[in-house]
């Protein structure tokens, strides 16, 4: 892959995220004096990415396709405690629980979808209120049902196998399940008809629509793509940790449309790539987690992913209008 | 009867819905021009027709000949992608509104129609031919002239037509209505389970000191959000501002007023520069305020640990200070919510008497009509993202003088918690609608819902669920309204 994003990077979605992604290594290396081979294959970045990444595609695809689902906030806590509570304090087997995660998901995605297609509210609005709802009813679902906001639970050694053990004793496994995702939604979105409905939609629904493309089911699907994966990174967390987490669920809406946007989508729609996700999620990672072994005092890393949001913002609309001006440009659908 | 229109009548899909704005346009004038910007903004409307007829059969001097009239008025709007000037009243050969609008709903089946029309056209309505059958035929849409509100509800059509209960031709739906509704229910509820602590001074005093600060930030995101933009970065400017007042006149030990100002200064700079952001590159503000977000956090956390080497920073203000900013009336009330009414009353009269106010709706509607009808909405927007700005470093301001310490963090919660009561309020970014009112009473709304909880035995997140339920329920009566205000009095046939 490496080839075809050097023979034509500027032209490509990816361009700005990979530049981003040089940019703050170069600036790490110059004035953090870190060692790249160190850093390279450092865990703590990579499993961060991996838990980030799950939840910045589906967001990358809703932007793409011009919408925003900020109760994954909400879903990534509810998809820990669903577990925790049916398989930890309930004592079913562990498959039930996981289940009843990823089905929260399936019904949280749904009630966002129907509410985005059947009004004209923007989604911004709706999943914000998801994900006030979703955060109240899980956290007192918590205290009502078990007496307590943190819930042990104890996986199967296959279920720990699958979603919750540590390569190595220092990587996740959950990094496999991120790297497959992005190897499937490369192939969906890129070399898929599904993929070319996606763009048309964030390019403009109603012509969409009138092309006969399914946007209703379409929008739908992907906003339980959305919540489920949300739901997915939280079980895979309850069942890494023996509990289930409820913080820490808020930063990953900010983190992932950071990751999402640095990595080259346009919230304005139509317009963006896996690739450039998987690497605007990697720099993201790299800035956050990576700050701790350079010289770098760690408290400006908000600083640096604020000025490169920024940049790498100003850069995407440079690049795009070099990809919408380019003859032969294969993601430049409009 | 079947009227045939032939080639060249204008194009309409099924589903779409469409303003009819009838006339003799002679000459046509600024008038047509605001009723018809206003119409596709308030009823999101897909297009609007001026049909201009051949003939008033009212006015009794005989009007210049068809074509220049059609000139004229496509002179004046032809630009507009939406708006399409047609003859289709002389196509059809009809003479009176009734006919006209049977001839176009005959031949354009599936599309639905609104029939537009200035306050002034109302008062004489009841003289119009078949005035009731148009009534019964399409929904009205009556529109005020610019700067004058509606008033010919006592005209003689308005009030028969009031009284059938179908919602009445004025379609220009009030958003505060469902929000004061939440808040009477919410309130009703919380007197009734919480009792007696919940509706003493000290119940009030619980939710009116939050609602007073998330209040002074909500005012400003919801003129934002009016005109379509948002603010995240307040989350930043709020401990950002207070940690500048703290360094400024705590660590350093300069006069109060100085880091007061300072602190303001800083939340005016941070507007500015998403403004001119937002303004200049046309990235969304949702981005280019997650930006500033990060970076005002990061500035704060770096620069506070490199001047003072803490996280947080103590400061003891002046008793002057305090009694403007800090004190307690009777021991309960924090001084805040009067500086929140103060914001409310000043952000009140320029959203809805000053004539900026309609420019910030104009900017929600349709940014590019707005900067071709001459607002300059660069400035414009600027200016409301300096408004939130200095809000949200007032709030700053205000709780380290409350606190008399200064922390890094915290503020994030008030990024969410602001827009939710914004969007309680009724408005919902969707462009172009909303009152001042309406966020005071969101804002209210939460803060009760906040606080209130703590007086129940309910369990405290359950307080998140009723919120979320709020919400979606402004959602949901968002788009309820939209379908009475357009279908109430359509019939099929």
């Amino acid at each position: 892959m490496n080839n075809a994003v050097l023979s034509q990077v500027l032209r490509r979605p990816e361009a700005g995220s990979f530049l981003s992604l040089v940019a703050v290594a170069l600036f790490f290396v110059i004035f953090g004096g870190v060692n790249l081979g160190t850093l390279a294959t450092t865990a703590s970045w990579v499993n961060f990415a991996a838990n980030l990444g799950i939840v910045a595609i589906p967001m990358g695809l809703l932007m793409i396709a011009g919408e925003l689902d900020i109760s994954i906030g909400a879903m990534i806590p509810a998809g820990s405690m669903s577990v925790a509570i049916l398989s930890g304090h309930y004592g079913l087997p562990i498959w039930i629980g996981m289940a009843g995660a990823l089905g929260l998901g399936v019904l949280v995605g749904l009630v966002n979808g129907l509410l985005a297609v059947r009004t004209t509210v923007p989604t911004l609005i709706i999943t914000l209120g998801t994900l006030v709802a979703m955060q109240g009813i899980v956290l007192s679902a918590s205290v009502l049902l078990t007496g307590s906001a943190s819930v042990a639970v104890e996986a199967p050694a296959w279920a720990k196998f699958l979603f919750g053990h540590l390569i190595g004793g220092s990587y996740q496994v959950i990094i496999l399940w991120w790297l497959g995702m992005t190897a499937l939604f490369i192939g969906i979105l890129h070399h898929s008809a599904r993929g070319n409905w996606i763009f048309a939609m964030g390019g403009d629904k109603v012509s969409a629509r009138n092309a006969g493309i399914p946007t209703d089911r379409m929008l739908i699907g992907l906003f339980i793509l959305s919540a489920v994966s949300a739901s997915f990174v939280g079980m895979c967390g309850a069942i890494l940790f023996n509990s289930a987490q409820v913080s820490g669920g808020m930063n990953y809406i900010f983190n992932a449309v950071v990751a999402v946007v640095v990595g080259g989508v346009l919230l304005t729609g139509g317009f963006g790539s896996i690739g450039g996700i998987f690497l605007g999620t990697v720099t993201f990672a790299i800035v956050s987690q990576g700050i701790y072994f350079t010289d770098i005092d760690r408290n400006w890393s908000s600083l640096i992913i604020g000025v490169m949001l920024l940049l790498a913002v100003l850069m995407n609309n440079v690049f795009r209008k070099l990809a919408l001006t380019a003859p032969s440009a294969k993601s430049a659908k409009k | 009867m079947r009227h045939v229109i032939g080639p060249g009548r204008p194009f309409a899909r099924p589903g779409q819905v469409i303003g009819l704005l009838g006339g003799s346009f002679d000459p046509p004038h600024e008038g047509h021009v605001h009723i018809t910007l206003e119409a596709l903004r308030r009823f999101r409307l897909d297009q609007v027709w001026w049909l201009v007829s051949p003939g008033n059969p009212l006015k009794t001097q005989g009007p210049a000949e068809m074509p220049r009239r059609l000139a004229a008025a496509e002179a004046l709007i032809g630009g507009h992608p939406r708006v399409t000037v047609t003859d289709i009243e002389a196509r059809l050969g009809t003479r009176y509104t009734a006919e006209t609008l049977e001839g176009i709903l005959g031949a354009y089946p599936g599309t639905r129609f609104v029939w537009l029309m200035g306050e002034d056209n109302l008062a004489g309505f009841h003289r119009w031919d078949r005035w009731r059958s148009i009534f019964e035929a399409v929904p009205i849409g009556v529109l005020a002239r610019p700067g004058q509100s509606l008033s010919a509800r006592t005209a003689r059509a308005a009030r028969l037509h009031g009284r059938s209960g179908a919602g009445l031709g004025q379609l220009v739906r009030r958003p505060e209505a469902g929000a004061l509704l939440g808040l009477a229910a919410v309130f009703a509820f919380f007197a009734l389970v919480a009792g007696q602590v919940f509706v003493s001074p000290a119940g009030f005093a619980s939710w009116l000191n939050v609602a007073a600060e998330i209040g002074i930030v909500a005012l400003p995101i919801g003129l934002l959000m009016i005109a379509g933009e948002l603010d995240l970065s307040i989350g930043s400017v709020i401990p950002a501002s207070s940690l500048t007042v703290a360094v400024v006149s705590g660590y350093w030990g300069l006069p109060d007023i100085a880091g007061i100002l300072a602190g303001l200064a800083f939340g005016l700079a941070i507007g500015w520069i998403n403004g001119m952001l937002v303004a200049k590159t046309g990235v969304p503000s949702l981005i280019v305020t997650i930006g500033t977000m990060f970076g005002v956090m990061g500035l704060t956390l770096g620069l506070s640990v490199l001047i003072t080497g803490s996280t947080s920073t103590g400061l003891t203000p002046a008793p002057l200070t305090t009694a403007l900013l800090g004190q307690f009336i009777a021991g309960m009330f924090q001084v805040t919510i009067f500086w929140w009414i103060a914001f409310a009353l000043a952000i009140g009269y320029f959203l809805h008497l000053s004539p900026w106010g309609n420019w910030v709706f104009a900017l929600g509607g349709d940014k590019v009509s707005a900067r071709n009808a001459g607002i300059p909405t660069d400035r414009l927007s600027i200016g409301l993202f300096m408004t939130s700005g200095f809000a949200a470093a007032f709030v700053g301001v205000s709780q380290v003088i409350v606190y008399q310490s200064a922390q890094v963090a915290g503020g994030q919660s008030f990024i969410f918690n602001s827009i939710m009561c914004v969007v309680i309020g009724g408005v919902l970014l969707t462009g172009g609608a909303g009152s001042v009112l309406g966020i005071a009473i969101g804002t209210v709304t939460f803060a009760i819902v906040n606080q209130g909880i703590y007086f129940t035995n309910f369990d405290a997140n359950l307080g998140s669920v009723i919120i979320g339920a709020l919400l979606l329920l402004a959602v949901l009566m968002n788009d309820t309204f939209r379908k009475l205000a357009l279908g109430a009095t359509k019939k099929k046939g």
